[in-house]
């Protein structure tokens, strides 16, 4: 889907009208996707990233059209100051897309309490504090969209191995679906993107992991087979960009929407059988009710 | 059947006391925590040794720890844990403060996590054990100015099925017990509320009423005790129940809607995949 026919060039310093994003993440994976074809549709990105050398080739490529910011989400009053300055510098917010995350892989029973709070605060607390920031500016537009970067495990969490990840993805998806309602009556869209397998680095170079517990090997060791089945059918990430901007040019933007074939139908799947277990003993959810 | 040893966290009030108290009336043993443990007096007098108090703030993990292993010290063994800490915070999502968003994230999962990672070696020494996770039909579903409570539930939802598969090998069980709306102080005295923003005050309204329509015949808090002796006593739990009878059609609807929307877009799905 194209861009808006209007949209300016702004290295020519003419008037622009295309889209304004604000993107956490920016130096690699979907958040540069993502930033890259905003920027060659004409739009103008502030890109964000914990170290600002990772995107200066983005600001060389696009020039004006690119508000390079270091950020690192888990600060609070640092997102709140990067996502002003974004506004402050390109007049207006429409896009905001809280990209920034990792995987931590690890069982439940070997993740130290740094690791469980350190996943916890980049891909949960993180998004919450550039939403509260972006929030007031979107609010007193009465327009704005908010694309929160979920995944398939945020919705199944079926696999053993990767549980604070899905704790974390799970909580984005309750939160931001609880927001949707809150900001929609003030023409503000929510919209989560759910991932299936991408060849991204994100359970390469971008994962986290702990350290084994013996106790765990084999079921780790079934699980890989698993994975690596899987990670055979990744995706394109490039693939996904033409997606993205489907999502915010459409008039009635979706809540959720899957990126990949298979996720449709492992989570109706998924679905079935908990609404099977549930009914399966609904009489004692019932009489649980008493007078 | 064999009398079970349970360790149950927030046990001053609402459904961690009244699992307690129908646990030990059947005589098995309880290792009973809360933050003030003056609230567990009572059940101190009425059942005696059957009783272990433990003075507990599940934030703390060194003391998470440090209370799992005295009460399998103290009884020998380790049969079912509860964690039920928890506690709901309203507030819209741009009201939130930074405290009250973390401390709503420490106690209703933070401290189920470290409570379940504190159990999991001594389950898995005896070959046994039943982790039952206090979530909520809000860890399921989602609504307007309680998103960090959804955030925190559907947070121990997505860890603790991931947990099920990882320590079903080693004969523990995991059950997610999800109530609807009870009678118990979790809309009322047990709750925080956020400093409420003027731009948000037709939505508080409407938020107000949305709830009160959803609760507007709530359970009966005691009624619960004997589902919960019954998944514990179960051969193969469940991992997820409903407690009451509206849960299960409001899931139900949640789910049909989510497929419903996903399909309308699903041919941009395929089209991202590459």
């Amino acid at each position: 889907m194209s861009g808006n026919p209007e949209t300016g060039n702004s290295e020519a310093g003419e008037p622009v009208t295309g889209k304004v994003w604000f993107i956490t993440g920016s130096s690699r994976g979907f958040g540069r996707e993502w930033a890259t074809a905003a920027l060659e549709r004409g739009d103008r990105v502030a890109a964000t990233a914990r170290t600002v050398e990772s995107i200066a080739d983005l600001s060389a490529r696009f020039g004006d059209a690119v508000l390079a910011l270091q950020l690192d989400v888990n600060d609070r009053a640092a997102a709140f100051e990067a996502v002003a300055a974004a506004h402050k510098h390109f007049g207006r917010l429409d896009v905001v897309v809280n990209n920034a995350g990792y995987g931590h892989f690890g069982f439940i029973e070997e993740l130290t309490e740094a690791e469980a709070r350190e996943q916890f605060d980049t891909n949960v607390f993180g998004a919450l504090w550039v939403t509260q920031a972006a929030l007031p500016l979107l609010r007193e537009q009465g327009s704005g969209h908010i694309l929160q970067v979920s995944s398939l495990g945020g919705i199944v969490a079926t696999y053993p191995g990767l549980g604070m990840y899905h704790a974390s993805k799970w909580a984005l998806e309750g939160l931001s679906q609880a927001l949707s309602v809150e900001v929609a009556r003030f023409g503000i869209a929510v919209t989560l993107i759910e991932p299936g397998g991408f060849d991204t680095e994100w359970s390469g170079a971008s994962a986290l992991r702990s350290e084994r517990l013996g106790a765990y090997d084999e079921i780790r060791a079934e699980q890989s087979v698993v994975r690596k089945q899987t990670l055979a059918k990744g995706g394109d990430p490039a693939a996904t960009a033409a997606a993205v901007m489907a999502i915010v040019d459409a008039e009635h933007p979706p809540l959720r929407v899957f990126f990949g074939s298979a996720p449709l139908r492992l989570v109706k799947r998924e679905y079935a059988e908990r609404i099977a277990e549930w009914e399966e003993w609904n009489d004692l959810a019932v009489a649980a009710q008493g007078q | 059947m064999a009398e079970k040893v349970w360790f149950i966290t927030g046990a001053s009030r609402g459904f961690g006391r009244e699992w307690a108290i129908a646990a030990l009336e059947r005589g098995d043993k309880v290792a009973a925590t809360a933050r003030d443990i003056s609230t567990l007096d009572d059940l101190v007098d009425k059942y005696g040794d059957l009783l272990l108090p433990l003075k507990l703030d599940v934030t703390d993990y060194d003391a998470d720890f440090a209370a799992v292993a005295e009460a399998h010290a103290h009884f020998g063994r380790l049969d079912v844990v509860v964690n039920n800490a928890g506690y709901g915070q309203f507030g819209f999502i741009e009201e939130l403060t930074q405290e009250e968003a973390r401390a709503q994230i420490e106690t209703n999962l933070f401290g189920a996590l470290w409570v379940t990672q504190a159990a999991l070696p001594f389950f898995r020494e005896q070959g046994s054990g039943h982790l039952l996770q206090v979530s909520s039909i809000g860890g399921i579903t989602a609504f307007q100015n309680i998103g960090i409570y959804n955030a925190s539930k559907w947070a121990l939802e997505g860890f603790s099925q991931s947990l099920a598969a990882e320590v079903g090998p080693f004969g523990v069980h995991v059950t997610l017990i999800e109530p609807g709306g009870f009678s118990t102080d979790w809309g009322g005295s047990s709750a925080l509320h956020s400093t409420e923003l003027p731009d948000y005050a037709d939505a508080h309204a409407a938020a107000a009423a949305s709830r009160a329509a959803r609760y507007s015949s709530p359970g009966n808090p005691s009624a619960t005790s004997d589902v919960i002796l019954a998944i514990v006593d179960a051969d193969e739990p469940p991992l997820r129940i409903f407690l009451g009878e509206t849960p299960l059609a409001t899931a139900k609807a949640d789910y049909a809607s989510r497929i419903a929307e996903w399909e309308k877009w699903q041919h941009l799905s395929s089209a991202a995949q590459g």
